[in-house]
């Protein structure tokens, strides 16, 4: 699947929820706004 | 990250094909850190659906290095999660992944080596392996881990 740009969720409970039953790992990424 | 690293074509379906990422803001939400552990951005943290943590990466990575820090954190969760067949195969695609990549090709090795003997039950496969990571690597970090 090629898409433009990354779907991120906004909270890790989504992501970890969005994660569960498809073999899919969660990704977070911690970040400071420059 | 967000200027060079997550616009990557690559590194966009990579990250797309295999996880479900939240991005998390540390000034807007400082709870994060305290919840992650973790007091530095950036910082990438893989977990299965359990919430279990298999890898972080501290520090800015490029699309290259992140695409091979990812590949290891995928197989280092199915052995975890004592998915060794899947492990195995991931561990091969990490092989490829990490190709020159000073830091992590080595690594990436060692850990196929460890799928291979989970995989198979087989310590040669374990030994064999190592041994290569040694003859490979030989000043790295994990060959000394594989000269046991």
């Amino acid at each position: 699947m090629v898409t433009d740009q990354i779907n991120w969720r906004a909270t890790h409970a989504q992501a970890l929820g969005e994660s569960q039953g498809t073999g899919r790992l969660v990704l977070v990424d911690l970040f400071s706004p420059t | 990250m967000g200027a060079v690293t997550y616009p990557n074509a690559l590194v966009i379906d990579y990250i797309n094909a295999h996880f479900i990422p939240a991005k998390l803001n540390v000034v807007d939400h400082p709870e994060v850190k305290t919840y992650f552990f973790t007091d530095w951005t950036p910082t990438i943290i893989v977990q299965n659906e359990a919430g279990r943590e298999g890898r972080r990466s501290e520090g800015y990575v490029g699309p290259t290095e992140l695409i091979a820090e990812l590949s290891l954190a995928r197989v280092k969760i199915a052995l975890y999660d004592h998915a060794y067949e899947q492990a195995l195969g991931l561990a091969n695609e990490s092989v490829q992944l990490t190709k020159g990549d000073a830091l992590r090709e080595p690594e990436a090795y060692y850990w196929r080596a460890v799928a291979d003997y989970r995989a198979s039950g087989h310590g040669k496969k374990l030994s064999d392996g190592w041994d290569a990571v040694i003859a490979k690597f030989p000043h790295s970090d994990w060959a000394e881990r594989a000269d046991v």
